[in-house]
């Protein structure tokens, strides 16, 4: 994953923090940062600011004083909290929408806001441990399925189109390993482990979506209590995100993980009207789109009434959603090069403001305006426009520092500026275009020079397109080619006739795990009297044997561990971080279940048995073929005391 | 005088007759919505702003003085209000100046210069 992980990131298209998150995050990668430089770098950012501080306050507990500067903030949250947040609200920012037509780029952060505040506000009410870690962790815990979006849009609107409202995340992954070799789950933890979030996250990101069974034993206290916050929040933000109208079907599958928090059904009940509460509440402050919720009295009441007809309600909703998702991406497929930009329009004097939006409006372009600098800056965060128009002096933020604080965002770096100069402020025009204005026009305006200034904008913004479109051409061609390298990569380290990994492969994974850890354990294993079935029943017989051998074998290890064919009929499983007795478990259930395994080809019918031999590091060993050699012996103990057994290696 | 004048409702020389004639084409023809929601739009503001420059001259706010003219003058500029424009950027220059004290005599002059501009637009607004 390590290998792929860095060829997606050569790609430049994975999600990365923009701006001020960026910043945090280079300073935070030295051991010896301070709080106040993080303090210090957050403050130029307004809109981080206050999202900081709200955070700092919803995490405390009532009737704590109420933070009002960043200072404090990083004092409460901890400066490691901090970097972590500014972090996932920087993403937000800069990944609002994207090139996949098929992504809903809203929905997805309306959901990982839902699973964020989820997470927080059961921590909290539990004690699971700190509720802004578990904010961060469920704000990024889907981050994967953004990336596959970012690198490979049109794959993965492929990918997508073979997916439902009802399809589970881990369905999802399935799909996106048939499409890319990997899965979001896996991309996501690459991610986290890159930006230097701490390892829990990750692991929890990588496995919450699982099955509870097949949890990794060695997940550590940490990990495994995200990993339930996830499962529990994940449960609710669907419920949020989804029709209303469907919640009270959705709900006897979210108050099952009640009991897994230890809370009672009321409690359970106060919580989720909570999470409701601050989901909205957050949306707002992030501009994320959220929706109403009833009370979950309410909601809960109607899942008993509706219980008989949930099952034809899914079925409805998934069509509707499928039909608005038809709608949605119609006007994607409008060529470029006639759509209209949005042009904003900034002047505190109302009449000139008019004046302005009429002359415009003969360019057909879509209009946005505001009033003043400060709503000017909300609207262009909001809407993303192509052209902004601003006058100059204006109360609150005048039209300079505007400027500025658009181009300090990523968002703002390609928006065409054109500002409405007096005649007194033609001496410092200089100011002007050095603060980032692209173009000035002096007041009055001339209409006829304003719309052909417009429009020189609008060509400048057409070619950008154009490279910008390019650009991402080409990187979806670098994308491509590093799926069909991971191909190459797979297949020359698979094993043709059984899928599992070949001898190269395995030998090069037992190096791999050999200096990577000292508790390591190798379990080889041969078919019993395979040549028999070869002679008896055909070559064909023989195939159908290995094979099926290979998908028990493959279906009884633990999550981690390796299974490869070295050839012939033997084949070697690598077990990590396996004590010996973990190791005996293992193959002791590989041999019972390959015993009890029916296999039936042509005339074959029967069970197939194997001899195993097991194999754990030692002190004395000096390298990984002392660990294999050992292990072959005891396979060798095995044959010889009579097949079908599990031998020890001395 | 601009021949333009003969023909357009008395402007009393305070509103120019050529900006109130582009004001016009930007209507639809034969529909003077538009033009008269600008005159609407200039006549309810400008009385605040009026205020604030009076108020910033009895507070001696050079600055507020300077920022309520300089919003009166480009929407009056717009509306064709040039007299009282012109006004406007004198109280401007003489804010940005720090000079408070010499400005009350426009700021009243503007006042009721804004009354005869007032009238000529309520004519035009029928």
């Amino acid at each position: 994953m390590k290998k792929t992980f860095d060829e997606l990131k050569l790609t430049g298209n994975l999600p990365s923090p923009a701006g001020v998150g960026m910043k945090i995050l280079t300073l935070t990668q030295k051991e010896d940062f301070s709080a106040d430089d993080i303090a210090k770098t957050i403050q130029t950012d307004p809109a981080l600011t206050g999202r900081i501080i709200k955070m700092a306050n919803s995490a405390a507990a009532a009737g704590v004083k109420v933070i009002t500067n960043v200072n404090d903030a990083v004092v409460r949250l901890g400066a490691r909290t901090v970097r972590n947040v500014a972090l996932g609200f920087s993403l937000i920012s800069a990944y609002r929408q994207g090139g996949c037509k098929t992504f809903d780029y809203q929905g997805y952060w309306s959901e990982s806001l839902a699973r964020a505040v989820a997470c927080q506000t059961i921590s909290a009410r539990k004690r699971m441990g700190a509720p802004s870690d578990a904010y961060i962790c469920g704000l990024l815990s889907g981050i994967g399925r953004l990336a596959l979006a970012c690198v490979h849009p049109q794959a993965y609107a492929d990918v997508l189109a073979r997916t439902t409202p009802t399809t589970s995340d881990l369905e999802l992954a399935g799909i996106e390993h048939q499409a890319f070799e990997m899965d979001h789950r896996e991309l996501g933890a690459a991610m986290l482990r890159d930006w230097h979030l701490p390892d829990p996250y990750a692991h929890a990101i990588e496995t919450f979506a699982g099955n509870p069974a097949d949890d990794p034993a060695n997940s550590d206290r940490v990990s495994s209590m995200l990993r339930l916050l996830l499962r529990v929040s994940s449960a609710i933000a669907r419920l949020l995100i989804g029709d209303a109208s469907n919640r009270p079907a959705l709900w006897p599958q979210v108050e099952v993980w009640a009991k897994e928090v230890q809370m009672s059904t009321q409690e359970f009940v106060a919580t989720c009207d909570q999470i409701a509460r601050e989901w909205q509440d957050w949306g707002k402050t992030l501009a994320i789109r959220t929706s109403k919720v009833d009370p979950f009295t309410d909601i809960a009441a109607r899942a008993a009434e509706v219980s008989q007809q949930a099952v034809e309600q899914v079925a409805c909703t998934a069509d509707s959603a499928a039909s608005d998702d038809d709608s949605d991406s119609t006007p994607a497929t409008v060529d470029p090069a006639i759509e209209p930009l949005t042009i904003l329009a900034i002047d505190d004097d109302p009449v000139c403001l008019k004046l302005l939006l009429t002359h415009l409006k003969r360019t057909g372009h879509t209009l946005i305006s505001a009033q003043n600098g400060k709503a000017g800056l909300q609207a262009a965060l909001e809407h993303g426009p192509h052209v902004i128009i601003t006058d100059w002096m204006m109360p609150e933020m005048d039209g300079l520092e505007l400027v500025k604080q658009i181009r300090r965002i990523e968002l703002g770096k390609d928006i065409h500026i054109l500002m409405l100069t007096g005649r007194e402020e033609e001496d410092r025009v200089v100011e002007a275009f050095e603060a980032g204005v692209d173009d000035v026009v002096t007041k009055p305006f001339n209409p006829r020079i304003l719309l052909s200034r417009v429009s020189s904008g609008e060509r400048i913004v057409r070619l950008r397109e154009q490279v910008s479109t390019d650009r991402r051409k080409m990187e979806d061609q670098v994308a491509e080619l590093a799926i069909l390298n991971r191909r190459l990569n797979n297949s020359s380290n698979t094993d043709v006739l059984t899928q599992v990994a070949n001898r190269r492969y395995g030998v090069a994974e037992l190096e791999d795990q050999w200096n990577k850890t000292q508790s390591l354990a190798v379990i080889m294993l041969d078919l019993d009297h395979f040549k028999l079935v070869n002679d008896t029943h055909g070559h064909d017989a023989g195939d159908q044997v290995l094979r099926e051998a290979a998908k028990v074998l493959s279906a009884n290890v633990r999550k981690s561990d390796t299974v490869c064919r070295m050839g012939g009929e033997e084949f070697m499983v690598i077990l990590p971080d396996a004590t010996p007795d973990e190791a005996r478990t293992v193959a002791e259930r590989l041999r019972t279940a390959l015993a009890a395994h029916v296999i039936r080809h042509g005339s074959f019918e029967g069970h197939i048995t194997a001899s195993l031999g097991v194999a754990v590091r030692q002190q004395g060993m000096e390298h990984s073929a002392a660990l294999y050699k050992a292990a072959d012996e005891a396979v060798y103990a095995s044959k010889q005391t009579g097949r079908n057994r599990v031998s020890f290696a001395a | 005088m601009d021949p333009k004048t003969d023909s357009s409702p008395d402007l009393d020389g305070v509103v120019d007759a050529e900006t109130i004639e582009s004001l016009k084409s930007l209507c639809d023809p034969g529909d003077l919505t538009l033009f008269h929601d600008l005159i609407d739009t200039f006549l309810s503001d400008s009385p605040a702003r009026l205020e604030a420059a009076q108020a910033a001259v009895a507070a001696g706010d050079a600055e507020g003085m300077e920022r309520a003219a300089h919003g009166l003058k480009s929407s009056s500029a717009n509306m064709g209000a040039l007299g009282l424009a012109s006004l406007c950027k004198q109280i401007e220059m003489l804010g940005r100046g720090g000079q408070v004290a010499g400005a009350a005599e426009l700021v009243a002059r503007s006042r009721s210069e804004f009354e005869r501009v007032r009238a000529v637009f309520l004519r035009l607004r029928g």
